[in-house]
């Protein structure tokens, strides 16, 4: 679908379109799964956030002005959602999902004799507002200006987050630098 | 930590996030199922919107109804009521700045 196509669609959307909608969120589906996963670490909690994400573009639609991708936009509904479920879960519950859902993830790797890369542990070893500028920067290549406005923080909160959480990577991954 | 060191982190992480596309490979339904959601959502929020309108157009006609039996039956009632609605809000106002400013 090329960039003109997707502008109509949004358009057509916007004017309250069912196939219009259906058609952009079907394209953008696997897109925000994967991003989900990604940033979750816990693929049936990216599952629920992907469900609840599209019944929030449903909803607001009419709201979108067109100033980001609309990819971004759904990024953003999604990271905010996420974080809203961070919020509302204990810290040590979340700790627990996540080794839960990380112990899982490597059982299945084992199961379908996949290698699971170590540094998805170290990844989930960090908190979630350090994985997700590190995953939106390196991974999508979104620019520091963009990571702050999907996830509401100040440009240099991003960037330290980001240096401090690529060392610890590094630390976790090499232990003999510690 | 080397520029090298860096980018030899950053290259495991982009390599460690890419085969999670491939440990947890996404199914795509097909159109007719996103067209069955947005519809069900769609209806979902107008019903919604439906009940909302009548609980305001209730509230209102309850208020309106109280606000007139009280002009025609008690005058005196009535000016409170309306001398009340005035100061208690701009009371409680100026005790939240109050307390805003104490912080």
């Amino acid at each position: 679908m090329e960039e003109k196509d997707e502008q109509d669609l949004i358009l057509q959307a916007r004017q309250g379109d069912t196939m219009a909608l259906s058609l952009l969120m079907q394209k953008h589906y696997s897109f925000l799964v994967k991003y989900l996963i990604k940033v979750t670490l816990n693929p049936s909690l990216a599952e629920d956030l992907t469900q609840e994400t599209m019944i929030r573009c449903i909803e607001k639609i009419h709201l979108y002005n067109g100033t980001s991708k609309f990819s971004s936009w759904l990024i953003t509904i999604a990271t905010n959602l996420y974080i809203d479920d961070l919020r509302k879960k204990k810290r040590e519950r979340n700790w627990q999902e996540q080794e839960q859902a990380l112990r899982k993830m490597r059982w299945q790797a084992a199961r379908s004799q996949e290698e699971w890369p170590l540094v998805l542990d170290a990844l989930g070893h960090l908190s979630e507002e350090v994985r997700m500028p590190i995953i939106l920067k390196h991974y999508y290549g979104y620019s520091y200006e963009e990571i702050g406005n999907i996830l509401n923080l100040a440009i240099g909160t991003v960037k330290s987050r980001i240096h401090n959480g690529i060392k610890s990577l590094r630390k976790e991954l090499s232990p003999d630098e510690r | 930590m080397s520029a090298n060191d860096e980018q030899n982190t950053l290259d495991e992480l982009n390599r460690g996030l890419r085969s999670l596309d491939d440990l947890h490979p996404v199914y795509t339904p097909d159109l007719q199922w996103f067209q069955a959601q947005i519809l069900a959502e769609k209806k979902k929020l107008r019903r919604r919107l439906i009940q909302d309108l009548l609980l305001f157009w209730l509230v209102a006609a309850v208020i309106f109804t109280v606000t007139l039996t009280l002009f025609t039956q008690s005058k005196s009632l009535y000016l409170i009521l309306q001398a009340l609605a005035t100061l208690v809000p701009a009371v409680w106002l100026l005790r939240a700045r109050k307390r805003v400013d104490a912080r």
